[in-house]
């Protein structure tokens, strides 16, 4: 091989080498812009809350026995307050005389792990289809209300009901 | 143009200008009034043409600026000639110029072409190198931009997923504790159901006076003997001894409870 050949064999070389690492570099360039700086943690996170997910759902397989919102998910107080006032609205609206009409929060039970009860206790007065209408209504309300006992007496033309029982709300933070 | 400077004789550099083959190299100076750059170096290299010291075709002719440009101000070159006969194809000469030494290269016609020629070569690679490089960075930014967008999506996925098996987590605990309790049978719902029972199984003639519901347990309190109730589908007993005189009390069993056409059952 002549010395110019050999030059030129090296030039060649060179300039293959220098493409080659202008290559590598300007990919990694590329990849470096091409790539949210965060990428990583990000993904982890969604990793993470997707695991969580999947935890919660394989050790809390679904019930559904009651609504979304059968329990209220704020402190007791205001929500017996809100009741209180659901009850009154509902007993005018189906026509039944309210005599008595106590809801207040309760003290919480041990067995309710984690849920703080409302008392309920209501005397109302009305036709039977008037004190149905109530029922009706008061099956509707949010909290779910759960009797716990209630009596229908027939007066003369009206029917006493005496109701008590109880309604939910969750002390663990609402979602 | 203006200010065009005598014509001087300067020598070929280092060991060939002292030589007697050294070729000659003409020097002047000469003036471009205000205006661009290029405009400047074009009047120049005409009027070098024009008062080449020989035919343009015996000469090669290379000019330099003196003076940085600057706008609106003239400008001073130096042209320098050198007879093409005396140098070949490339002639390098050192030359002196107001006092300034000037490294001038004369090129032949052809050299000066296959310059030219490597020149626009390595700009219309460098040209093509910027634009692949600018394309490449563009698809890269829109690539960027396509993953933080899926980036967020996945994110929204994630959390909704995630509170929706935290609510999902909190209901299911909610009914077991209230499953736990008993809730199931304390439903205004499966209140009312048992009295559009009692409506309906309500035998003809019967007269009832009041009901006591508990936990889908009913006390009925009936006049007469009679049982009040003509079906049979949940368990009916009735009290061994009246409440009142002529007003018993029947127990009604929940939904289901009967267990046989007579059935019996015991209310709580």
């Amino acid at each position: 091989m002549t010395r110019r050949g050999r030059l030129e064999t090296h030039v060649v070389l060179t300039a293959g080498a220098l493409a080659l690492v202008t290559g590598l570099v300007a990919w990694m360039v590329l990849s470096w812009i091409a790539k949210p700086a965060d990428l990583g943690p990000r993904l982890a996170e969604v990793q993470r809350r997707t695991d969580a997910a999947e935890a919660l759902l394989s050790h809390h397989s679904h019930i559904g026995a009651y609504p979304i919102d059968a329990v209220c998910a704020r402190a007791a107080g205001p929500a017996a307050n809100q009741l209180k006032q659901d009850v009154q609205t509902a007993a005018a609206s189906a026509g039944v005389a309210v005599g008595r009409l106590e809801i207040s929060p309760g003290v919480a039970d041990e067995a309710m792990d984690g849920l703080s009860p409302i008392n309920i206790r209501l005397e109302a007065s009305g036709r039977y289809d008037q004190t149905v209408s109530l029922l009706k209504a008061l099956a509707r309300l949010r909290p779910q209300i759960f009797v716990d006992q209630s009596d229908l007496n027939a007066q003369v033309s009206v029917v006493a009901l005496k109701l008590s029982g109880h309604a939910y709300c969750s002390l663990s933070a609402p979602l | 143009m203006s200010g065009a400077a005598g014509l001087r004789v300067i020598e070929g550099d280092g060991a060939e200008a002292t030589s007697a083959a050294a070729p000659t190299v003409f020097v002047r100076t000469l003036a471009a009034p205000p205006g661009a750059p290029w405009d400047q170096a074009r009047s120049v290299a005409l009027e070098a043409r024009i008062g080449a010291p020989l035919a343009a075709h015996e000469v090669y002719i290379e000019q330099r600026r003196l003076e940085r440009w600057r706008l609106g101000r003239p400008a001073r070159f130096a042209v320098c000639y050198v007879r093409r006969e005396a140098v070949g194809g490339e002639y390098r000469a050192q030359v002196e110029v107001e006092g300034r030494p000037l490294s001038i290269t004369f090129r032949a016609p052809v050299q000066r072409g296959r310059l030219a020629r490597r020149w626009g070569l390595i700009a219309g690679v460098a040209v093509a190198a910027g634009l692949l490089l600018t394309g490449a960075v563009s698809a890269a930014l829109d690539l960027r931009a396509d993953t933080e967008d899926q980036l967020s999506r996945l994110e929204q996925t994630a959390a909704v997923r995630l509170r929706q098996a935290k609510v999902q987590a909190r209901l299911n605990d909610e009914a077991r504790i209230l499953a736990a309790n008993g809730a199931g049978r304390q439903t205004v719902d499966g209140m009312l159901a048992d009295l559009g029972w009692i409506a309906a199984a309500k035998a003809p003639g019967a007269h009832i006076d009041a009901l006591h519901w508990e936990r889908g347990y009913i006390g009925v309190e009936a006049r007469g003997l009679i049982a009040p109730f003509g079906t049979t589908d949940r368990t009916v007993i009735k009290a061994d001894h009246p409440l009142r005189p002529g007003v018993w009390l029947w127990g009604v069993g929940p939904a289901g409870s009967a267990t046989s056409p007579s059935g019996s059952g015991s209310p709580p």
